[in-house]
């Protein structure tokens, strides 16, 4: 038998014995064992012991926590750090100036910073947000051109059979239309005009976006149903259950509502409103039905896998990469090698290179990544200088404090608690500055950035930043006063001479280096973007609007352009395969006089109806253009493709094209229907007596654009009443071509500017502590006939000598790095020499402006002043 | 002159401190008080009140007196200081002041 248990609870007695300040514990202790021990024989054992516990959280106030204070001061760490941390706040006020400088710019450095590094988290946070990201991918097409590998998203349904069928390491497949396509959707006179996409069954499965109703497994399953997204339905039912109602899907069939997604993040890479099943597609396209049944050749489809779990790419390339090959007679299929592009690269590795992930956004995260390194090495540099600078002052302190028994380490643990102070006090300013600017930030970037204050690893990340800041401007400075001899120092002898002032001049340098390679940076970035949008197009984007075609559109086509013609209100329409500014279809031509055997060509395919080339503004190089839309036997080129073709004298020519030949009757000037830094893509015209994708039409200048978007409202409501009318200015969206740039471009120079500022900061600091030095020089200056000019001049020499030489440095560094990125432009602007000029005289003036109001204020002191001494 | 000011809690501690004499330490008092008012009053609560006492210069306490319930640990003793008594004596007298000037009336209502 176990002897009985008479002893008070432990864990209450640990946890007691934790808080309860040690002077009382005894008889608090004492007194609670003894009434236990009363206790368990009246009460039992049981009762007792809950009492117990009770009795010891009662304790847990503060009288028995608190720890009696000593008489004598014991000097433990905390006391010191105490002693510090007082040092640290008289400085910190008694020299407001320098610390206004210091806090201000470590402040405004972390608030770049950490600016820059929610952006980049959000950049990195794309897609992640799926379950089972890892084992998604694109399937994509290295496609070999005449030894070029070009790699095509655009791929086959029978490829998508074949994955699905062959490869047991694959778990879904799923194929769409194209995912962001736009598609009209109708309930009741409600009638919508967005993006969406066909999509495989099997997608909500892969891609498991949160439904808020319905199942991911069921509600692609039948032909007849639509997914939408919670913001779509409520636009479409509003307070309704849209569960099971009917929507009216491009004005051809009515699909049932067979589930509610939530709506997608901005981080997300799909972005779409709606989901059809790609079976719906099937059943009313006769000709996706026959792709099914189709060749390897047929490349107009996306395709979507999901790897069984714990398969990575690198065990299914192998099987995959071939398996066109088994159409051996399909030149296209026996070109292809089929790869993957895992989800998570899919945002920031976009642009691909001879058959390999070569970079995108990825690119600029980087680069600003380093940016944002730069700006924080900036603002610990003006900490560190000053600091230093301003080290006779406080020689005194460090050597009183030595010989008192100082320890070096304990010195230097001193000053890294100044730096820490400081840090952290700029640390919650640069937090309330990056809380006010957020909104602007998003609104640049287009964003959905925040600070993610639940979380725990962004404070994680938070401290160790502000860790590394504090060390790294709190070091330099920490170990150079810690290394005062308290002899010298506490005799007056102490010279701080031309070699300790050294570093101070490396690091200024180093300062206005980096900011001045970053205005440079964003001066040529700038300098690019209008010298592209500057070039040429070869067409005219003003007052041309586009308007996606459709059956109804189609069908009403002749009688919509005969009133826009007759009421004025557009100059010219026209219709085409393509919008203005893209080309969505590149096909090969066959035969052509002067082919090399196995030659291929990507040519930019459109298909245009009458009155295309006067809508748009192109104009005729050689020849003649379509007579009408039955001219189907002739084709037009453009320059480029007859450079390509090595054609001299083409108008006559017959080339073959899908197994027809075509007679080449005209040669278009070249136009910049896609990229505006590359060169002209090769390209053809065809004309075809059918109703095509894209409404072209030029608004008449007599017209302001209100009145003809009204007028226009009125017309298309009245021949197109299915679809909401829907359009899109080509000038709008060839501007957004240069979305990148000009976001790189704008930031690049807010931070260029704020690093310039940060400097400016520095060298305000320095020159007001120079010029303080050297009171009594000035004053000796000025009693022996020094003007003004003479001392402003000594003053403000140094720091333009510096300037100078960081100048040189920048501008090499920036030359060699600029002209790296400007490589991946065909088309760009030379960087002349005046831009450089411009800059270094800019930040020369800036350095002047700074410097002068300190060194002119002690220049103008009366000498008998600053001479004078009590 | 500097009023004394004691809780109804205290003054009821002080008094049994006074009570036991010699063998004030905490268990005592509790279980004198809860014996007496036959209320329960916690453990805490009475070494709060015994410190304040303390503080205020009512109380004086030393250390002594291990047993082997405590764990061999010793009690703290408490006894009353002369300000202590002073302050019960005021505290008694003002009590006495105004039960002496309760109106007869009243008094018998009251059941005295």
């Amino acid at each position: 038998m176990l002897p009985k248990r008479r002893t008070a609870p432990r864990l209450a007695d640990r946890l007691l014995n934790w808080f309860c300040a040690p002077h009382l514990r005894e008889e608090v202790l004492g007194d609670l064992h003894e009434r236990y021990a009363l206790r368990v024989e009246r009460l039992g054992e049981r009762k007792a012991r809950q009492k117990y516990w009770r009795e010891v959280l009662a304790y847990v106030r503060p009288r028995f926590i608190k720890r009696q204070p000593s008489t004598y001061s014991y000097p433990t760490n905390t006391d010191m750090l105490r002693n510090y941390l007082k040092i640290a706040w008289r400085n910190l006020v008694s020299q407001k100036g320098y610390s206004f400088i210091n806090i201000t710019g470590l402040a405004v450095g972390m608030a770049v910073a950490m600016l820059i590094g929610l952006w980049i988290y959000h950049e990195y946070s794309y897609d992640k947000f799926l379950p089972n990201y890892q084992q998604l991918y694109q399937v994509k097409r290295n496609y070999n051109s005449n030894g070029d590998t070009l790699t095509f998203s655009s791929t086959s349904l029978k490829l998508a059979d074949a994955l699905r069928n062959e490869i047991p390491e694959i778990d879904y497949v799923a194929e769409s239309d194209y995912i962001g396509s736009s598609h009209g959707l109708k309930v009741g006179d409600k009638k919508f005009y967005v993006n969406g996409g066909q999509i495989g069954r099997d997608f909500l499965k892969m891609f498991q976006y949160p439904l808020l109703q319905g199942e991911a497994s069921m509600a692609l399953n039948d032909p007849y149903s639509i997914v939408l997204t919670e913001s779509t339905a409520k636009a479409l039912f509003g307070n309704e259950v849209p569960m099971g109602k009917v929507v009216r899907f491009d004005n051809q069939n009515d699909l049932k509502v067979t589930g509610i997604l939530k709506d997608l993040p901005k981080n997300s890479s799909f972005q779409f409103e709606f989901l059809v099943p790609f079976s719906y597609f099937e059943a009313t396209a006769s000709n996706v039905r026959m792709a099914r049944s189709g060749s390897f050749g047929d490349n107009s489809f996306q395709i979507f896998v999901k790897l069984k779990p714990g398969v990575t790419y690198a065990q299914v390339a192998p099987k995959i990469a071939l398996i066109e090959h088994t159409e051996t007679n399909n030149v296209n299929a026996m070109n292809s090698v089929v790869i993957l592009q895992p989800l998570q690269n899919w945002h920031l590795y976009s642009t691909y290179q001879n058959g390999k992930e070569a970079g995108g956004f990825i690119d600029y995260v980087r680069m600003f990544t380093i940016i944002g390194i730069l700006v924080v090495l900036i603002a610990c540099i003006n900490f560190i200088n000053l600091t230093t600078a301003r080290s006779t002052k406080r020689a005194k302190e460090v050597g009183i404090r030595k010989a008192v028994g100082s320890q070096r380490q304990q010195l230097v643990g001193q000053f890294l608690t100044e730096s820490f102070l400081l840090t952290f006090v700029a640390f919650l300013f640069s937090l309330l500055v990056v809380q006010l600017s957020l909104p602007a930030f998003n609104a640049l970037i287009n964003g959905e950035v925040s600070i993610p204050y639940a979380r725990g690893e962004f404070w994680l990340a938070l401290l160790s930043c502000l860790l590394i800041t504090a060390l790294l401007a709190g070091s330099v400075p920490a170990f150079y006063l810690s290394s005062f001899q308290p002899v010298k120092v506490l005799k007056g002898i102490m010279q701080v001479g031309k070699a300790a002032s050294w570093p101070r001049k490396a690091l200024v340098v180093t300062q206005f280096s980096c900011s001045i390679a970053l205005i440079l940076s964003a001066v040529v970035v700038f300098q690019q973007i209008r010298y592209a949008k500057n070039r040429p197009t070869g067409y005219d984007v003003n007052r041309l609007m586009m308007t996606n075609m459709n059956s109804e559109l189609g069908a009403n086509f002749t009688i919509l352009k005969d009133e826009l013609l007759r009421n004025g209100i557009a100059e010219s329409v026209s219709q085409s395969s393509s919008p203005a500014t893209d080309i969505w279809w590149h096909s090969d031509v066959e035969k052509w006089p002067g082919k090399n055997a196995g030659e291929t060509i990507e040519m930019g395919t459109i298909v245009i109806a009458k009155d295309y080339f006067k809508t748009v503004g192109m104009t005729l190089a050689q020849g003649r253009v379509f007579t009408s839309e039955n001219d189907t036997t002739s084709v037009i080129f453009n320059e480029a493709a007859m450079k390509r073709m090595r054609l001299a004298h083409p108008i006559g020519q017959l080339i073959e094209w899908q197994g027809k030949q075509l007679r080449i009757v005209g040669v278009m000037k070249d136009a910049l229907v896609q990229s505006p830094f590359t060169r002209a893509d090769p390209g053809m015209f065809l004309c075809r007596p059918v109703s095509l994708n894209v409404l072209l039409y030029r608004i008449s200048p007599r017209l302001s654009t209100q009145e003809a978007l009204t007028q226009m409202t009125a017309l298309f409501n009245k021949y197109n009443p299915s679809y909401p009318y829907s359009y899109q200015f080509a000038d709008v969206t060839y501007a957004a071509k240069f979305n990148l740039e000009t976001l790189v471009g704008k930031l690049a120079g807010i931070f260029a500017c704020l690093a310039i500022f940060i400097s400016c900061l520095g060298l305000f600091g320095l020159a007001s502590f120079m010029a303080e030095r050297r009171t009594k020089e000035i004053g000796v200056r000025k009693v022996l006939g020094a003007s003004v000019l003479n001392v402003w001049g000594l003053l403000s020499k140094e720091f333009v000598y510096l300037v100078g030489i960081a100048f040189i440095i920048a501008s090499t560094l920036a030359y060699y790095l600029l002209s790296n990125w400007l490589q991946r432009y065909e088309y760009r602007t030379e960087m002349s020499w005046w831009i450089f000029a411009l800059t270094g005289l800019g930040s020369l003036t800036v350095t002047l402006l700074t410097v002068s109001y300190q060194s002119i204020k002690a220049a103008l002191l009366n000498p008998v002043k600053s001479l004078k001494s009590e | 002159m500097k009023r004394t000011f004691l809780g109804e809690f205290e003054e009821v501690v002080l008094l049994t401190v006074a009570v036991l004499g010699d063998e004030a330490y905490g268990v005592t008092i509790t279980q004198e008080i809860e014996q007496r008012t036959g209320r329960s009053v916690g453990f805490s609560t009475v070494h709060t009140t015994l410190q304040r006492l303390a503080e205020k210069g009512y109380l004086s306490s030393e250390m002594g007196g291990a047993t082997a319930e405590r764990g061999g640990r010793r009690k703290r003793f408490f006894s009353v200081t002369a300000a202590g008594r002073r302050a019960l004596q005021e505290v008694k007298q003002v009590r006495e002041e105004l039960w002496s000037a309760l109106p007869p009336q009243t008094l018998q209502l009251m059941g005295g």
